[in-house]
């Protein structure tokens, strides 16, 4: 055989071959839907957020799932599993009737596995799924057998969908000594957050409050479907939900055991989940770096960030670095004042951030000009500059390189 | 083959009706004129090289970055005005494209220091958004780029 021709045969291999090895894009960001909860006849949307992947973006992005079943056969995606891009780029949506979606039964499963991938199969995510501990839940509607009230989901945050699912017929009034006054009522949520504090709102339906809607098929089931940025106009982090029931007019109330509000705590994906990132890796001493704490919420379900003092309390960083000679310049709140250039600020997700350029940060007293910083550690101290606010955290340590330019 | 041929004939025969494209829209018209920063990202490409998911990290609120305004004229010379931090550190001076029909850097000096910035979504005549980079540079690698979102000013 000619040589031309094995290359001929060698590149209709490759071409013939190539849809069939998808290169991964990592995991997909986070997935949601609202409503929150749903019965899985009842239309939903559902959000995927491929934030940090390549497929940002894209418009030709699809939804495989083997949980229930396979929606389309995956050689031949169709307009059913087609993702709607938003005004968020790594954003999209499926808006669908899950039971048509996926020709369940209606003892849907609670569960659901997949991935995304582009429609000609070249890139995808990684899977979704039970085994990896990310598979997207589904609220059992079974679940209020045992509550009077539930917040879904569990792990439920002011960014994302809410919804509140309360049993009407175990509901308590006022003085906690009846229940069941609002069954067959009309039934409107009055919700606040954070103790109801001030700051949490509580007001922003108005009186009496947001109307609730009967679950279709589920007798004595109430729900309301919330974003909580567009319930409350500036809402804090949740630390907590609360809320009660009326009637429109305040004479029959449902709430929890003794009469007492309905609170509700985020629950955590467990302590020590609090993250330090540097970004980026590699720096010159010409570049921003950006230090980001993200606080976890802690286990105790008190819903408050770990390590996160309140009020005008500020987390400082001090910083000590090596220079050229292999000295250490220590620059503690002895060299380097308390002022804003080492105050961290709070991102409106409630991370904190601390960006500087390591060149433009310190006066040159502080920091000689001209000196070649071999290694900077990071250590998180409290307002007062004595404590850490994350007990016994190890220092960060970052090497910056060399600018060509 | 004589079937070929014929064919050959009449192909070749047929009159080129089709209109002359014209120019190519010119990219150095398109830059001219006062730009401004809308949004600014900051990119590790050693990151996205790996394949790690966080790559970028946007920095549009340090350094008063949103100041960052560039104005490029019609006689080649250019100036970097506000407040913003200016990566490039030459405030004016004269640019120039490395390609004016597809250019992916716009060369800029002060006539002592040479600088660039790479030309990521190219402006275009009729559209007031164009995307700009800074790349650092180490040991002759690119490892970071603020990617600078720039909408045009009085278009």
């Amino acid at each position: 055989m000619k040589k031309s021709t094995n290359y001929i045969l060698l590149l209709i291999f490759f071409v013939l071959s190539a849809p069939a090895f998808a290169e991964k894009v990592g995991p997909v960001n986070a997935i949601w839907s609202y409503p929150a909860a749903f019965k899985p006849d009842q239309q939903v949307t559902f959000y995927f957020d491929v934030q940090g992947t390549t497929l940002v973006g894209r418009t030709d992005l699809h939804l495989y799932s083997w949980t229930p079943k396979e929606i389309e056969p995956w050689s031949n995606p169709t307009a059913n599993t087609l993702l709607i891009p938003t005004s968020n780029t790594a954003v999209y949506t499926l808006t669908c009737i899950p039971n048509t979606l996926w020709g369940s039964p209606a003892d849907f499963g609670f569960i659901i596995n997949g991935l995304i991938k582009t429609e000609a199969g070249d890139f995808q995510t990684d899977d979704f799924s039970d085994a990896n501990g990310n598979a997207f839940k589904l609220f059992d509607y079974a679940a209020l057998s045992s509550n009077i009230a539930v917040v879904w989901p569990a792990e439920f945050s002011r960014e994302r969908p809410i919804s509140i699912i309360a049993n009407m017929a175990a509901a308590w009034s006022n003085n906690g000594t009846g229940q069941g006054e609002l069954v067959g009522e009309q039934a409107y949520i009055w919700l606040g957050m954070n103790a109801w504090t001030p700051g949490s709102q509580y007001n922003a339906l108005g009186n009496p409050g947001a109307r609730c809607s009967d679950v279709p098929n589920e007798t004595n089931i109430t729900q309301y479907n919330f974003w909580p940025d567009s319930v409350f106009p500036t809402p804090p982090v949740i630390k907590e939900l609360d809320f009660l029931f009326n009637n429109g007019t305040w004479d029959k109330t449902a709430r929890d055991v003794g009469g007492k509000d309905f609170i509700f705590k985020p629950a955590t994906a467990g302590a020590g989940s609090a993250s330090f990132t540097i970004f980026p890796k590699k720096v010159t001493q010409l570049d921003i770096m950006s230090l980001i704490y993200t606080p976890s919420l802690d286990t105790t379900g008190a819903g408050i960030p770990v390590g996160i003092l309140t009020g005008s309390d500020r987390i400082y960083v001090f910083m000590e670095f090596e220079t050229g000679s292999g000295a250490l310049i220590p620059v503690d709140k002895a060299v380097v004042p308390q002022t804003q250039k080492l105050q961290m600020t709070t991102l409106p997700d409630g991370t904190y951030q601390f960006s500087f350029i390591l060149n433009e940060l310190f006066t040159e007293t502080e920091l000689p000009a001209g000196v070649e910083v071999k290694k900077i550690k990071f250590t998180f101290m409290n307002f007062d500059g004595a404590s850490s606010p994350f007990g016994d955290m190890p220092a960060y340590t970052v090497v910056p390189v060399k600018s060509d330019n | 083959m004589l079937v070929s041929l014929v064919g050959l004939f009449l192909i070749s025969g047929c009159k080129k009706d089709f209109p002359a494209i014209g120019d190519y829209p010119s990219k150095t018209e398109a830059l001219q004129g006062t730009w401004k920063a809308e949004k600014v990202m900051q990119l590790d490409y050693v990151a996205q090289e790996k394949g790690e998911n966080l790559f970028q990290w946007n920095v549009t609120a340090a350094y008063n970055l949103t100041d960052f305004t560039v104005q490029f004229n019609a006689d080649g010379t250019f100036v970097i005005s506000g407040t913003a931090h200016n990566f490039a550190k030459i405030a004016s001076g004269t640019w120039s494209f490395d390609d004016p029909a597809f250019p992916s850097k716009i060369n800029i000096t002060d006539g002592a220091t040479s600088d660039a910035f790479a030309v990521i979504a190219p402006p275009k005549k009729g559209f007031d958004m164009c995307t700009i980079s800074y790349d650092r540079y180490s040991n002759g690698k690119k490892i970071i780029g603020y990617q600078y979102y720039l909408k045009k000013q009085n278009p």
